[in-house]
Order: C-alpha cells, then structure tokens, then sequence
C-alpha cells in the first residue's frame, strides 16, 4: 500500500509539471499580450514599455518559464496583472465559493442519483424506468445557461422567492443570518449544476447496476433464497459503485474550473469567473494560478478515486 | 406487478402535481407582496432629501481602487465619487471645471494657472490643496503611472502660488493640458504617496476627497461607498444626498437586468444591451432609462499596404456602399445613431460645418469602379484591378464587439452589390490585437473606439502619419499639419476653422470611415429619482450628476 501511495504521488507529481509547463506556454503563446490589448490613444509607448517591465513581459518565455517555476517553488503564484495582488490571495478569495457550490451539488447529486439509478435499474425496462431515461436525456442534454435562466427567471423574477445573483446581499449579515443568506443565493446555482450534474450519476449507477444483477454471485444470492432488497443493498450495490464513484471523482475535479457559465450567470465569485474574466483580460499569472489549482484538483480527485475503487473492490490491485 | 406499475405512475403523478401546485401556491402570496412599496404613482412630486440607500450593478469586475495604475472603467466609474475629477464634461461634451475653480492658460498655451474650490479635505481631515496637484504631477511622470505619465509629461515645473492657485509651466504648447490630465488622471494624497516608492504594488485603501468615501468592500464581490456631510460643491454645501451607494457586480447583462426588475438592484451602473433595455421599458411607471451619446464612435478603416486599398477610389467605392441607415436600425437595432461626419455629432460645435463621407449609392460605387478601370471581366460578380487582382477583402472583427455579426452582413451585402468581395474574419480580442495593431496585418478592420474626448485637439493621436494607432498606415501630408497645428492653437473658434479644414480632406482621402454612435442606456428604479446625464465616461455614475439623486 505505502510502495503504491508513493509511486502514485511520483506520477502525481510528473503530470502536475508536465501539465503546468504546457499551460504556461499555451498562455503566452497567445497572439497578443495584456499591454498591447489596452489600444488607447492616452497611453503613449513609454508607459507600455514600463507595464511590460512591471510584468516581466520583456524578458524571453524562458527566462519568464525558470522565474515562474522558481517562484513556485517558494510557494509563490507570482502578481496579478490586473488588480496588483498576490495571485494566492486571488484564488483563496474565490476558491472557498466553488468549493461550497460544487460540495451541495455532489452530495444532492449523489442523494438523489443513485437512489433513482439502482430504482430504475430494478425495474428495467418497465414504464418508470423508461420515463426516468426519458428525464436522464432530457438532463444531459440540456443546455446550461437556458437552464439557468429559466430558473433565474422562475424563481427569482417571477414568483421573487431568491436573489438573483451574487453569494450574499452585501453588505453580508453577521452569525446564522449570514449563513441562510448564502444558503439562499447558493440554490439557483446548485440547482442547475445539480440538473446537468445528476443525469450522468443516475445513468452511470442504473447501468452498471443492471450489467452487476446479471453477475453469477447475484443469481446464486437469489437462489439461496435472499430478499431482493438484501441482494441489491449487500451483495450488488458496492461492485455497482464503481463507475459512479470515477464519475463522481472526474465530475469534482473539472468542476472546480467547469462551472465558468453557472458562476457567470448567478454572479457567483468562484474560480470558474475568475478564469473567464483573467481570459478576457490576459492576466497570465491568475490564469496560471487557477490552472495549477485545476490540476491539482484533478490529480487529487483521481488518487481518492482510485483509492475508494482499491477498498471497495480488493480485486482491483493497487500495484497496477 | 401491474400493481407495482399503477403505483410507479401513480408516484409520479404525485410528484408532478406537488410541484405544480407547490408553484401556484407559492404564485398567489408573491404576487400580492410585489405590490405595497412598488406602487411608485404613490410619490410623484417629492423633495430632495439626505438619505436612503443606492444598489449599483456593474457588469465588469473593477480591478483595484487605485485607478492612476490601471485605466479600468469600472474602478474609475467607482471612484470618481471618491476621488472627483478637477474637470467634466457638460452636455455638448465640452471640458468644464469641477473640483477646478477657474483657470487661465496664457496666450502661448505654455502656463496654466488653476484654481480649485476651497474647503475640501481628504476624508482623513487633511485639507485637500494644489500641495496635493503639484504632487500627483510630478508622481506620475517619475513612476510611469497609466495615462497621468504622459498628460503630465510637458510639464516643466509647478509653482504653488497659495492653497488653491497653482502654475503649471509647460515645456511646449498644448492646448488641452488641463482638459485632458484633469478629466483623466485622479488627483494622489501627497500625504500617503510621498513615502510610496512602489505605486503599482502599493495597497491603497481608497482614500478621496469626493462626496463620497469607501466604506467598505471585497473584492469582485461588492464595494460600499459612505456619504461625506456637507461637502461643500454639492447642493449648497449640503453635500450629496443618498445615504449609501453599493456596488455589485452582475457579469452578465440579461441577469443585472432581472435583479433591477425585482428590486435588488436600483440601477444600472454599465451600459444595458438593447433587449435588456426593452425589458425595463415595458413597465414604465417602475423603471426609467437614461440614453446618452457616446463618447466614442464605430468606424471600418482601409489598410493601405494592400495595393487596392492604397487606391483613393477603391476606397470611395467601398464608402459609398456603407449604408449607415441599415446599420444603425437593423444591425445595432436602434442602438445606435448615425454618423456621417468624420467627427462625432456629440460635439456639436464641430459638426456644424456638416462636412461629410460620400452618402449611400450602390449605383455611384458602380459607376466610380467602372470608370477607374475596375471591371468583372470573367462575370464571376467581382471586379478585378488592371493587373488582374480580384477587388477582394478581409474584414476583420472581435466577436466579443456588440451586433457585429449583423454589422459585417450587411457591409459583406452591400459591397457585393458594386463588385466587392468581403470574407467576414472574426476573431477573438487578442488575434484583433495582434493582427490589426500589432502586425498591421489585414485588409480592412471594424471595430468601436472606446472614448475620443476633445477632439478640436486631440485627433493627432489616432490619425496623424506617425501615431501608433495609425493602424492604417496612411501618410497625409496636409491633415498632418491641420492636427498639428490644432494642438496648438489656444483659441477655440480657431481650433474649429483648423478642424473644418480637417475633415473636408478627411472625407477626400478616406483612411477610415467613421460610421455610428452607439446609444449607452442606463435603467434605474423610480424609486429614486433627481437623475441627469451627460454624454461622460460613467453614465448615470457620474459624480456631478449622481450627487443630485435621491430617494423619493
């Protein structure tokens, strides 16, 4: 186990560089850099040769690339262009909003996906498994911000129950109110997450939960004389699990940088804005900083994962 | 197992009745609560008061408070009811003296003496003086500061000739000294800054000498701003009247939109889109919208290191497929007011003259082609030059730039219609960059300049041979000697005479075809009330304006 973990943390380790040395080039290697987009009649070229110094846009890529790295080392992101802070300081702002975003909608999902999975895979083939398809398809297939608007426009403007946008209405409240505040700014954001996040848990559960009651062991449970319930809850379920726990794990990971149009749309101050605004504006080091933490993030999420599979299922060897 | 099947539909409708009627249910009660509070029929004639408290929703995320190291609209926007510009602008667009007094500039447009208003303070209770102008001056230029490094660059030396009267020696004439760095750069506390060594990394917490003071804020999140008791330049001393003004951000538009329709937010700081605007003005006795010009204009411009384009009438030609009436009504949908002057209708004084770009005429474009030798010999629909090249083009955009797709449609259409090929190139902000500005590398572009303030001065910038942003690579001997020479002439009708002369060669030579006015509207909630607009940089936001708000 201890001889796995820590070749697996030696991967981690060789992807995380691998994937960060590839973004930082892909991001300078985009036409264009932040000073050159301020096209402004009031900014003579003196004043752009000192942001590109500030920057540290005047040095070669290379010379840019052994600074970054050096500077990461120190535990350091480096300055955002745009707002002159620290990029850690940047991040840690957004960072603990995503994370509650994407905590509701993993547990609602799971709550509610895989229930629904293992009812409908019971009942495969019958009426309610065909209508719970007919709604898993109409979920995976819907398009986001539509789904988003619709609500906004539902429950927000329509029967005015919740806040349109935002994390809290500022100024924030102090104690308990706060924390209802934010619960109530947080349900049109986790509620759309949910409806696109849902469906593939629902369907990943439902799937392997019909190829697993067609398994051996199964029939020989049921012809031991088992209760339907028992064989599912004790015998199928666990072995069920380990698609939806990889979607589940894969789902986490990319939706620390994925919920861009969500977050955009309820104004929620998470990293999925941060990136899209830090796009817009070419500021290289918070994009490179909210990659780092999407890799991170990532490679985390897929060590668990595996880990979780390795203590449900003893077949599957960690030496591999 | 029918049984179980009756039970499974039976379940479901069950859940879908629920929510159904959880809905209607949860309809009646809302419904009823919209009204009290909302009736605004209720407070038509009201007076002036202090108090009450503003929702602002901003569309972009201001970068950090300290405006002099980014030039951000939305920081400026915020903080210029905490750091008030010495200059602003009235309704024909004209530079007048706000935080300034008076001022006098000599005859040779070499010394500026200005005057500020007396008994303003920083909000730390250190009295705000030309101490404090002197300063920001000379702090610009050492430190390379975003626009304030090179408005104040002609500077020689200040000479302080008591708290509110300082000298400004220039090293050659400029005639819009005050009305640029005065509308553009925000005035520094000497007191905080001179022992600052490093502005751009320096944590500036906001401190201003405006009607307004920070309060509080978190970044991209939202920033409170507190009243300042009797300041003394808003209504008589009373200072302003909203108690607090809040800002939030709202990314997207449609969303800001429904937050001012149910009441979380007041009004909109950034400029609505048209359907957005359509929304508010459907329930008129709520919601109001206040459109001004903008300070700035969209234009196609030539690139003339394309041969073809190089040529004047080809140029022409293409001019008079533009059909401004089109763009403005179907494209921006209204959005949009027409400009066929090579300076905008904003500034009235320079568009008396009515000097303007060929008018519409397909059948003129074909006609002037025809006879400069431009003819479709092979009867493919495009002409082709004496040398066998096809009157063929790019026309490159940034998607991100509002109802372009329509905008570059109808162009493609019309210029098609004299023999003119377009192939629509749109591309995302940074390849416009590097493209357009950068490598110069295209045929012909379109695009929306942001603000071009005084103009009688200030053209030289954009559209003199050598400026950086002479994108088009153009060389006009003539119109180099009128922007010269309008920079430094004092008087102003003079200045106009200058800038006549400029645009009758303008619209001959043809660099670039300046074609609309974009419309900026702002909603606000009828709630408050006291709103006034200028065509400005910040709409509704703007401090003269907002400080005569209140709340009914």
């Amino acid at each position: 186990m201890a001889r796995y973990i820590t070749k697996r943390l030696l991967k981690a380790f060789l992807i995380f560089f691998v994937s960060i040395t590839i973004t930082f080039f892909i991001i300078r290697f985009m036409p264009s850099n932040p000073v050159d987009l301020l096209i402004d009649p009031k900014m003579g070229p003196e004043v752009q040769e000192a942001m590109m110094e500030e920057f540290g846009l005047d040095k070669t890529k290379g010379e840019q690339y052994i600074i970054f790295l050096k500077q990461l080392l120190q535990g350091n992101l480096g300055t955002s262009f745009k707002s002159r802070e620290p990029v850690s300081q940047v991040i840690m702002q957004k960072l603990p909003w995503t994370l509650l975003l994407l905590f509701i909608v993993v547990i609602l999902s799971l709550a509610v996906g895989i229930p629904i999975g293992v009812y409908s895979a019971k009942h495969r083939g019958k009426f309610s498994d065909k209508l719970i398809n007919i709604v898993v398809m109409v979920g995976i297939s819907v398009f986001v911000p539509f789904l988003a608007f619709l609500f906004l426009y539902l429950f927000s403007y329509y029967f005015k129950l919740l806040p349109t946008g935002g994390a809290y209405t500022p100024p924030p409240a102090k104690g308990i109110r706060y924390v209802i505040d934010v619960l109530k700014h947080a349900i049109l954001p986790s509620l759309t997450l949910f409806t696109a996040n849902v469906a593939s848990i629902l369907m990943y559960t439902r799937n392997s939960m019909i190829d697993v009651l067609e398994e051996d062991y199964i029939r020989t449970a049921y012809s031991k004389g088992v209760k339907e319930n028992k064989v599912i809850k004790v015998h199928a379920l666990k072995n069920a699990m380990i698609p939806t726990i990889t979607v589940t794990g894969l789902m986490m990971g990319s939706m620390v940088g994925g919920a861009v149009m969500t977050e955009s749309i309820f104004s929620w101050p998470g990293i999925g804005r941060l990136i899209y605004d830090s796009v817009s504006a070419l500021d290289y080091p918070v994009l490179q900083g909210s990659f780092i933490i999407l890799a991170l993030s990532v490679i985390i999420m897929n060590i668990i994962t595996d880990l979780i599979i390795a203590w449900i299922d003893p077949r599957i060897k960690l030496e591999g | 197992m029918k049984k179980r099947k009756i039970l499974a539909i039976l379940m479901v409708s069950i859940i879908i009745s629920a929510f159904v009627s959880g809905c209607a249910n949860d309809n009646t009660p809302a419904n009823n609560s919209e009204d009290p509070g909302q009736t605004p029929a209720d407070n038509t004639a009201s007076e002036p008061k202090v108090g009450g408290e503003l929702v602002v929703g901003i569309t972009g995320d201001p970068y950090s408070l300290a405006t002099w190291n980014s030039n951000d609209m939305n920081s400026s926007m915020i903080m210029n009811l905490v750091l008030p510009a010495l200059m602003v602008t009235d309704e024909n667009a004209n530079k007048v003296p706000y935080i300034v007094k008076d001022y006098n500039i000599s005859d040779d447009a070499l010394v500026y003496t200005v005057t500020i208003h007396d008994g303003l303070s920083w909000h730390d209770g250190v009295p705000f003086t030309v101490e404090d102008l002197a300063f920001t001056a000379d702090y610009a230029v050492k430190y390379k500061l975003g626009y304030g490094a090179d408005m104040y660059a002609s500077v020689e030396k200040t000479e302080i000739v008591d708290d509110t009267t300082i000298k400004y020696y220039l090293s050659s004439p400029q005639v819009n000294f005050l009305s640029q760095m005065g509308f553009w750069v925000d005035i520094m506390p000497k007191h905080v800054f001179e022992n600052v060594d490093d502005p751009a990394n320096y944590d500036y917490d906001g401190l201003g000498f405006g009607p307004y003071k920070v309060k509080d804020y978190v970044k991209g999140q939202y920033y409170v701003l507190e009243r300042v008791e009797n300041w003394p330049l808003a209504n008589d001393g009373q200072g302003a009247y909203l108690d607090t003004i809040t800002f939030r951000v709202f990314p997207d538009a449609n969303a800001l939109v429904l937050a001012i329709m149910n009441g979380e937010v007041d009004v909109s700081g950034s400029a609505l889109p048209i359907a957005a605007q359509k929304q508010l003005e459907a329930e008129p006795d709520k919601f109001g919208i206040e459109k001004v010009n903008s300070l700035g204009f969209g234009y196609f411009s030539f690139n003339y290191k394309n041969e073809l384009l190089s040529d004047q009438k080809v140029r022409e030609a293409i001019a008079m497929t533009i059909d401004r009436d089109a763009l403005v009504n179907i494209a921006i949908q209204g959005g949009a007011i027409k400009m066929d002057t090579p300076i905008s209708p904003v500034f009235p004084d320079l568009v008396k003259s009515d000097i303007k770009y060929p008018a519409f005429d397909i059948e003129g474009a074909n006609k002037l082609l025809d006879e400069a030798g431009y003819s479709d010999t092979n009867g493919d629909g495009v002409r082709e030059g004496k040398n066998g090249k096809l009157l063929e083009f790019d026309l490159i955009y940034r998607t991100s730039t509002a109802n372009i797709d329509s905008i570059a449609n109808i162009f493609k259409a019309n210029a098609e219609k004299a023999g003119i090929k377009i192939n629509l190139q749109p591309v995302d902000p940074a390849t416009y960059t590097d493209k357009v500005v950068k490598q110069k590398t295209f045929d012909i572009n379109v695009i929306d300049w942001g603000v071009i303030d005084d103009p009688d001065s200030s053209l030289s910038t954009i559209y003199k041979s050598d400026a950086a942003l002479n994108i088009m690579s153009y060389k006009n001997d003539k119109l180099d000697e009128l922007l010269e020479k309008s920079a430094s002439e004092p008087n102003y009708e003079k200045r106009i005479e200058i800038m006549n002369e400029f645009q009758k060669e303008f619209v001959k030579e043809l660099p670039s075809i300046n074609t609309w006015v974009r419309i900026n509207a702002y909603g606000y909630s009828k709630d408050f009330d006291g709103w006034e607009i200028t065509p400005g940089l910040y709409g509704l936001m703007d401090v003269k304006d907002l400080v005569k708000v209140y709340k009914k």
